[in-house]
This record gives structure tokens, sequence and C-alpha cells, in this order.
């Protein structure tokens, strides 16, 4: 199990924090913040290098959703709130990660990876809504 | 001597609901469908499933 910032989410945080341009990758772009969260049930661990979801192998079952809001900042933290309804994402998530783009853009291979918890076993059902909460802080000390 | 300078962290938190069942009822459904129950919110009528708090980057400074 691990959490990461992938390159590409790195390079997202830094670029609209500093409205910055680049020759490659992100750049800054008011509308391409972190506002969709996606679960999938690959067993593939998150890798710095990777760009989208299936970057290190094919994912099978995939969900993906708008925040349930804009996120409320709270000190340094930055929480990312999803709300899977019961009818959706019934499978054995694995992952959960967050995405620089909408919901209507976030595919398995679109590059719009920013971070993501891996080695998950959380298994939905129709039974439930499962509302989960992504926290990113930031720490200086 | 160096002293950590910017800590990132992620933290996942996971609940189920599901205001047409009993809190007993969600618990085991919960169960049932094989998760964990991690802790139970009677004032929020959801169970906690799921939780991860680990750092991404830490970065040093010298002091």
């Amino acid at each position: 199990m691990a959490s990461i910032i992938v390159n590409n989410g790195l390079q997202r945080i830094g670029t609209q924090a500093s409205q910055s341009t680049s020759g490659a990758g992100p750049t800054y772009n008011a509308a391409r913040h972190i506002q969709t969260m996606s679960v999938d049930d690959s067993t593939v661990a998150f890798a710095a290098g990777d760009t989208a979801l299936n970057t290190g192998g094919a994912v099978t079952n995939e969900y993906d959703a708008a925040l349930t809001s804009a996120p409320v900042r709270s000190g340094q933290t930055h929480p990312h709130i999803m709300t899977i309804p019961t009818g959706s994402g019934n499978f054995t998530i694995r992952r959960i990660a967050l995405h620089d783009d909408t919901a209507a853009n976030v595919l398995v291979g679109s590059t719009t990876l920013v971070a993501g918890v891996d080695g998950q076993t959380l298994t939905k059902t129709s039974d439930f809504t499962m509302t989960i909460t992504l926290n990113l802080l930031y720490t200086s000390v | 001597m160096v002293k950590a300078g910017l800590k990132m962290e992620i933290e996942m938190v996971a609940w189920a609901s599901n205001p047409d069942l009993t809190l007993e009822e969600l618990e085991q459904k919960v169960r049932d469908s094989g998760n964990e129950v991690l802790e139970i919110d009677k004032e929020g009528n959801r169970i906690k499933i799921g939780y991860v708090r680990q750092p991404v980057l830490t970065m040093e400074r010298p002091v």
C-alpha cells in the first residue's frame, strides 16, 4: 500500500500556484484544477511517472465523479470528497485517485492523474453509499 | 544537521452509509460484504470502513 502524488500531479500543483508555463507537460490552466475523484480495482501500485490510471496496467472496473463540492481548505489541509451512490462502483475498490479535469474527461487512459492511494480492499455493494475523503496535507516544520 | 522543511501527506477516509437501514443493519451489510468495521459514527449514521494516512513527500532543510 502506498500513497503518492505523481510527477504530473506535482507539476499541476506547482503550475497552478505559480501560474507557470512550460514547453511540455502541465502548464497553468484555470480549468485544470483537482475536481474529480476515481476508484478502480487495479492491484497495480501507482508510480511517480504515472500519468493515467492505466499507465501501469489495464484497469477492469473504474468509477469516477466530480467532487461533491469545491474543496474547503482548513489550515494547510485540502479535503476532496466523492460520493459513490448505491448503484455505482460496485466492485472491490483497490485504488482511489484525484484528477485535474472534469469527470467527463476522466477516463482510465486520460492524462489527468494527480495523486492516489493504492493497495486498498474496500468492497462496495449496492447495499450502501460510500463517501470517500482524500485530504492533501501540507506541513511546514 | 537537517530538519524536515516541508511534509506532504495524503489521508483517505471511507464511510459507508444508507439512510434506509438502521446502523445495525448497515453494520451487518458492511461485514457481510467483507469490509472491516473501523468505527461506527452513531450521530452521523455511518460506518468507517477505510483509513490511510501516509507521507508522500518530506523535504529537509539545514538548520
